[in-house]
């Protein structure tokens, strides 16, 4: 199996794509989500499915290291994801270590997204087998898990997410009713029968509207005197550091993977809790934040084992733990491959291929890595709105070349203004986006669910799971307001 | 002005925006015809968008209601905002706003003067309300439509729109 991915035709694809990955991860402005959303329409072109998926699955680690980039040596991180490896990576190129900071950030996010890739091809399988014992009700419960959990932890308020994953549900009840066939919301439109294209309501959603929020804001760019000099420290002395910090590299890789498959956190706040765990832990908690190379090593293994976490529920239960890996998910859906726990029994071989093709991006992240990090200057002397010009070009063909449809065009510039509108109004988009996933999901399972039962809701309150899932639900939802009460009751 | 701030400057729309949608989602329920079910325990494909425009509406009351209570705080921080930044922001926004109006005539347009003349124009276009030179704007223009007909036209065999001339691109 390792031979038909080693493969000319499928490697080079594959490299090209990574490289992408790292260009846009690394433009600050673009983040991990939209370099997914832009390569998703050029993999369906390629000859066999696995190049296709090489290419998605490549650039969704490469851009989360990417994002590390420009934080380090400008303050400014590529992806949300790249937020917490600003604070010690800036002040070492600060220093003039931002080249010895970027080594070792490019080996941790190799080694924490292969922990996180290992604990994925180690757990899936076996809560594969545990969730073979779902059904419509567990399933229903764990879609509306997953939805409330991206409200409660992604960035804004908790109803503004909520109100975002309501319209991502809505959206989702385009077309065709999956249960009785009726139309609804399609207006005589045939395009609309099938609903909206996920692929450009992604686009439109985290293209065009990052677009246009990039020429409302000002590129700092200019601000910055820090050299971007390759690093005078030998590889040996990058793997020797990394080595003497070998239990900070594992604890943030397994809490990055952990905090990743949680629907929801992705991994933007897999970098700031492994952070915050480090320092917490650490003897020398005063030189956080001036340059400390822990607090470089924890963020960036954190968020590429993260993205290997979010890939534990999306395979198993189909529910996908952030943007990025609902992307993928959509794209896994028009490839015909249907994540679930069945897969693993019915499909094998996608799977392994899927684990492999992840196991040898982790590898293959070190050359790309590296070329970004010698490229990186070039990659900021080509103006900001040159790029932002190409995206918009690339988001129209990227979604006409679906189906060679101008309403799939139409829609990305509908969308994009959407989500510019949202995210100006703080409300997330990441919810949306589940919700236009999970959506069918969630009231599929209800109906189903109400139809076996003849109408009676008590077994999707008093079946095993379904009990522990509401009691988490409801957990996540108080303790907020339980901790708030608490702290509240201190200070009086 | 940052990003941040930019973002900090909500109009406090979003409340009646939802609740508006909503109405329209409930105004076109009614096209969605029921096929008589309901015998077979099933909902119905009108229980989700009522239930779900119900949420929003109720949503975005609750979004009023939140941004009348800081209404007093956000009138002390606008008048924090000094005149020049305030009119850095107009601008930019002037030039958000033309930039998507550009868009929008560019893909309304694309059927008529087809992919490749479209993009020649509008991207060059574009990079100079985005104020690059335009020699630079028309030069990365040819470059990048070079680059998306070989990619795409060529390599993945996509029928790009011709327009009306007919170009055989």
């Amino acid at each position: 199996m390792i031979s038909d991915l080693l493969q000319f035709h499928v490697l080079v694809p594959w490299l090209l794509a990574m490289l992408f990955g790292i260009f846009v991860g690394a433009t600050p402005g673009l983040t991990a989500t939209m370099a997914v959303a832009l390569i998703v329409p050029v993999s369906f072109y390629m000859p066999d499915p696995n190049t296709g998926l090489a290419m998605i699955i490549g650039v969704s680690f490469t851009a989360i290291f990417a994002g590390d980039i420009p934080a380090t040596y400008l303050r400014i991180p590529g992806t949300p994801a790249s937020a917490a490896a600003t604070l010690d990576g800036h002040q070492l190129a600060k220093q003039g270590r931002g080249g010895f900071a970027l080594m070792i950030d490019l080996f941790c996010s190799s080694i924490g997204g292969l922990i996180g890739v290992g604990l994925l091809i180690l757990i899936a399988p076996q809560l594969a087998r545990f969730a073979l014992r779902f059904s419509n009700f567990e399933y229903f419960w764990l879609a509306i898990f997953g939805l409330s959990m991206s409200a409660v932890v992604s960035s804004g308020n908790t109803l503004r997410g909520l109100i975002s994953a309501g319209l991502g549900i809505l959206l989702a009840t385009v077309g065709l009713d999956i249960v009785s066939g009726a139309q609804r919301f399609t207006f005589g439109n045939a395009e609309l029968m099938s609903g909206f294209g996920f692929i450009p309501v992604m686009i439109g959603l985290f293209g065009v509207s990052e677009v246009i929020r990039s020429v409302l804001s000002s590129p700092s760019t200019s601000e910055s005197a820090i050299k971007t000099t390759a690093s005078k420290d030998s590889i040996w002395e990058v793997l020797k550091t990394i080595w003497s910090k070998k239990l900070t590299v594992l604890k943030s890789s397994v809490a990055g993977t952990v905090i990743g498959a949680l629907p929801g956190a992705g991994a933007d706040i897999a970098a700031w809790a492994a952070y915050g765990m480090e320092q917490r832990t650490s003897k020398d908690k005063e030189s956080f934040g001036k340059g400390a190379i822990a607090g470089v090593i924890a963020p960036t293994s954190a968020n590429n084992a993260a993205v290997g976490g979010a890939w534990i529920p999306a395979l198993v239960f189909g529910i996908p733990g952030d943007a990025v890996t609902a992307i993928v998910l959509g794209a896994f859906m028009m490839y015909e491959i249907k994540p679930g726990p069945l897969i693993f029994q019915q499909n094998p071989e996608q799977v392994h291929s899927i684990f492999l093709i992840a196991l040898i991006t982790q590898f293959l992240l070190l050359p790309c890595g590296y070329i970004g990090l010698k490229t990186f200057g070039w990659i900021l002397r080509l103006p900001r709105n040159v790029v932002m010009v190409a995206v918009l070009v690339f988001s129209v063909v990227g979604a006409y070349s679906l189906r060679n449809s101008l309403f799939d065009v139409y829609l990305v510039a509908g969308f994009g203004l959407v989500g510019f509108y949202l995210e100006s109004q703080k409300a997330p988009l990441a919810p949306l986006i589940l919700g236009l996933i999970l959506g069918p999901m969630v009231e599929e399972n209800l109906r189903t669910g109400l139809i076996k039962t003849e109408g009676d809701l008590t077994p999707f309150f008093t079946r095993p799971i379904c009990a522990v899932l509401i009691l988490i639900l409801a957990a996540a939802f108080l303790a907020p307001v339980v901790l708030s009460w608490i702290r509240r009751r201190k200070q009086v | 002005m940052s990003e941040s701030s930019l973002g900090k400057n909500r109009s406090g729309s979003l409340g009646y925006v939802l609740i508006v949608f909503a109405l329209i989602v409930f105004y076109f329920l009614r096209d969605i015809r029921e096929l008589g079910f309901g015998n077979n325990s099933d909902p119905g494909p009108k229980l989700f968008p009522v239930g779900l425009s119900i949420l929003i509406a109720f949503g975005g009351a609750i979004e009023i209601y939140a941004n009348w209570k800081v209404k007093t705080q956000s009138a002390e921080a606008i008048g924090l905002v000094d005149e020049s930044s305030a009119l850095d922001v107009k601008n930019k926004r002037l030039r958000a706003g033309a930039l998507m109006g550009l868009f929008l005539v560019y893909i309304l347009a694309m059927p008529y003067v087809g992919f490749t003349l479209g993009t020649l124009v509008f991207a060059t276009a574009k990079m100079m309300l985005l104020r690059i030179p335009w020699k630079m704007a028309l030069s990365v223009s040819v470059a990048l439509t070079l680059v998306v007909n070989l990619l795409f036209g060529m390599l993945f065999h996509v029928p790009l729109p011709s327009g009306i001339f007919g170009l055989p691109f």
